[in-house]
């Protein structure tokens, strides 16, 4: 048996290309070494190098195919998928901006409300928290806003936090109410909402009646129902 | 002399390109707005509009429509959904969702998209609102619906699967009539009536 068919014999049960070639490399290594120390020709040489056959069960057993296909698959999928996703970007940026919809939705989220023509405002002591569907709702500041020529509106800063599922609350629905100590469904607007990765920020307001002592705002309906209570009576500490 | 490198171990570098695949295919369902299948999108919309989970739920099946219509309520809430078609900007599963406010007792809803009735008339285009009468009393046989509108209309419901649809030609539906709903028994005696004046249900 010459040195080429006693590699491919002893490398045979190799069924991973890759590792089919280094490990003959590997072989072919230590013959070319046995070969220049002993003299022998070639033939002896293998010979010398052992039964063929029986170092072909041995390599089979050792290197199982399966990591290696699993491996080439995993590289195969992760190519396609880079690919995939530089066209799926290219065209989805092109269509729908996501990336230009999340620099907006971060100035929107970080950039403050602004108001205007207020004669007076009056902060009230905030703060208050509640939990309901998986995020937590909190008021971060209350004003009461009062006006030449509009009635006064108490507006609130919540600060929104969602669950781990990153889903903005759609407040037109999700505040379901809201109540003065003077009567029920005053006019009511959403002034801003925006969201950012796991946090919603949102400016609600309220028409509040000179004579109001209380203001809740409630969110969510049936045992989801949860309601912000804010009492006017008081001045938040400056 | 620089350090040669171990290499990393097979099983490591599978796992390695299975987790970059999983980064990337929830970067890419990121990108295209996190499309579900309808029924997790509805379950979606009920956490976005602090509802909770419906558990009733009807296909109306009646009309031409793109894609069915389907209502989802529990004692506090009811959304009407449709499967949008399949055509740019919403190629993928959004259902777009009415929300209504239900109060106890029958509630009218008025179903967001009109439709053509089977057996329309070749070459006719007669398009009807749909009403729908949830959580009718349980021993009603039929319903009726009148609005009064421009001029006063009066329907008989369908019953499909528990509650009563109604069908309204366009032209008798100016969108914000008063209504009145009544329920019949199986001899004909009214069980219970209901007056858009003590509901908020509906928002035609």
């Amino acid at each position: 048996m010459n040195r080429l068919e006693w590699l491919d014999t002893a490398t045979k049960k190799i069924l991973f290309r890759p590792d089919r070639k280094t490990v003959r490399r590997e072989l072919e290594a230590h013959l070319e070494d046995l070969l220049e120390a002993s003299g022998l020709d070639e033939e002896a040489a293998a010979a010398a190098m052992g039964d063929p056959e029986v170092l072909a069960e041995e390599l089979g057993r050792l290197h199982r195919p399966w990591w290696g296909y699993l491996w080439r698959t995993s590289q195969i999928v992760l190519a396609g998928a880079v690919v995939f996703c530089c066209l799926l970007a290219v065209l989805v940026e092109a269509v729908y901006q996501p990336l230009d919809r999340l620099g907006t939705s971060l100035h929107d989220y970080l950039t403050p409300v602004q108001f205007t023509g207020a004669l007076e405002e009056r902060d009230i002591p905030a703060g208050m928290t509640i939990s309901t569907g998986g995020c937590t709702i909190r008021a971060d500041r209350a004003v009461l806003r009062s006006y030449e020529d509009a009635p006064q509106a108490l507006f609130v800063d919540l600060q929104i936090g969602l669950s781990w599922r990153r889903e903005p609350l759609i407040l037109q629905n999700a505040w379901s109410g809201a109540r003065t100590s003077a009567g029920e469904n005053p006019r009511r607007v959403i002034e801003h909402s925006a969201s950012w990765a796991f946090w919603q920020r949102a400016c609600l307001s309220v028409e509040v009646p000179e004579d109001a002592e209380w203001v809740e705002l409630d969110f969510g309906c049936g045992a989801w129902r949860r309601t912000l209570h804010i009492d006017l009576t008081e001045e938040a500490e400056p | 002399m620089r350090k040669k490198r171990i290499p990393w171990p097979r099983w490591a570098k599978v796992i390695r390109n299975l987790l970059l695949v999983l980064f990337l295919g929830v970067f890419i369902w990121d990108l295209l707005g996190k499309p579900l299948p309808r029924e997790a999108a509805l379950r979606r919309l009920e956490r976005q509009y602090l509802i909770p989970e419906t558990n009733r739920s009807i296909e109306v099946s009646r009309g031409y429509w793109s894609g069915s219509q389907r209502i989802d309520w529990n004692e506090c809430a009811a959304m009407v959904s449709i499967q949008a078609r399949k055509a740019p900007p919403y190629n993928y599963c959004y259902p777009i969702a009415n929300v209504y406010r239900l109060t106890e007792g029958p509630d009218l809803l008025a179903l967001p998209w009109s439709t053509l009735l089977p057996g329309n008339e070749v070459g006719m285009m007669d398009i009807y609102a749909v009403y729908a009468a949830i959580e009718p009393p349980e021993d009603s046989v039929t319903a009726e619906l009148t609005l009064h509108g421009g001029k006063t209309f009066t329907a008989s419901g369908q019953k499909e699967g528990g509650i009563y649809i109604f069908y309204v030609p366009s032209e008798s539906n100016d969108g914000q009539a008063a209504y009145e709903l009544k329920f019949y028994d199986a001899d004909g005696e009214p069980l219970d009536i209901v007056m858009s004046s003590d509901r908020n249900g509906a928002k035609p």
